[in-house]
């Protein structure tokens, strides 16, 4: 199901898991725990809608910081689409896996990451911050629209 | 490659517990030591009916500024 809006057209059947708290229809699916190094999401047992009262939790910081959002996915509003699929998940995927077994994930049935990688990106999806100050160099280079699967992909097979 | 941990669950009593040490996590990511930050930091008042203790409140102070 897709609402047109002019260029970005909103695909209401699939989410974004690292999306704005202020996207229409989002909500909040995790917190972020762990250490500067080594973020670890804990997944809510079930999702939430974003709140003011929520967003004051992160305080002093970004609630991308903080929390991890789920929305409708912005298709061509967003720089990582490529027209059909998310670019974005598949870079996360070269990444190794940092947990054991899948999260219990609210948002999973409708997870655009899950939908196009399967597991091997839930295995990845904890270690994501939306909003980091401290990315390790691997993350920042996944977050980097400009640098594509295929570099990640040869970069990794040389390591 | 890292070690592979167990996945974290949490119940909606517990986000505001997670969230505060979040904002740590995050201030420890800006290189923002919790001592050096001005003034209080003040983390979150929510009154969710579905905490057990009603509305909570957490307060750090900063030490040494």
């Amino acid at each position: 199901m897709k609402s047109g809006r002019g260029q970005d057209a909103l695909d209401t059947s699939s989410s974004c898991p690292s999306a704005q708290p202020d996207m229409a229809g989002a909500v909040v699916f995790g917190v972020v725990g762990g250490t500067a190094d080594s973020p670890d999401v804990a997944y809510l047992e079930e999702r939430q809608p974003v709140t003011p009262e929520l967003l004051d939790l992160a305080g002093p910081v970004e609630p991308t910081e903080v929390f991890r959002f789920g929305a409708p996915c912005a298709t061509s509003g967003c720089q990582h689409f490529d027209g059909a699929r998310c670019s974005l998940a598949a870079k996360i995927v070269t990444l190794p896996p940092v947990v054991r077994r899948l999260p219990r994930c609210s948002l999973r049935p409708t997870c655009r990451w899950w939908r196009e990688q399967g597991p091997r990106a839930c295995a990845r999806c904890p270690a994501v911050v939306t909003t980091d100050y401290a990315p390790t160099p691997a993350l920042a280079e996944v977050a980097d629209p400009a640098i594509a699967v295929a570099q990640l992909t040869t970069t990794r097979l040389e390591e | 490659m890292p070690d592979q941990r167990e996945p974290a669950n949490i119940a909606l009593e517990e986000v505001t517990h997670a969230a505060f040490h979040g904002v740590l996590r995050a201030l420890e990511a800006r290189k923002l030591p919790v001592e050096k930050f001005p003034g209080p930091i003040l983390v979150g008042i929510i009154a969710w009916p579905e905490l057990r203790h009603g509305e909570m409140f957490r307060q750090v102070e900063a030490h040494g500024t």
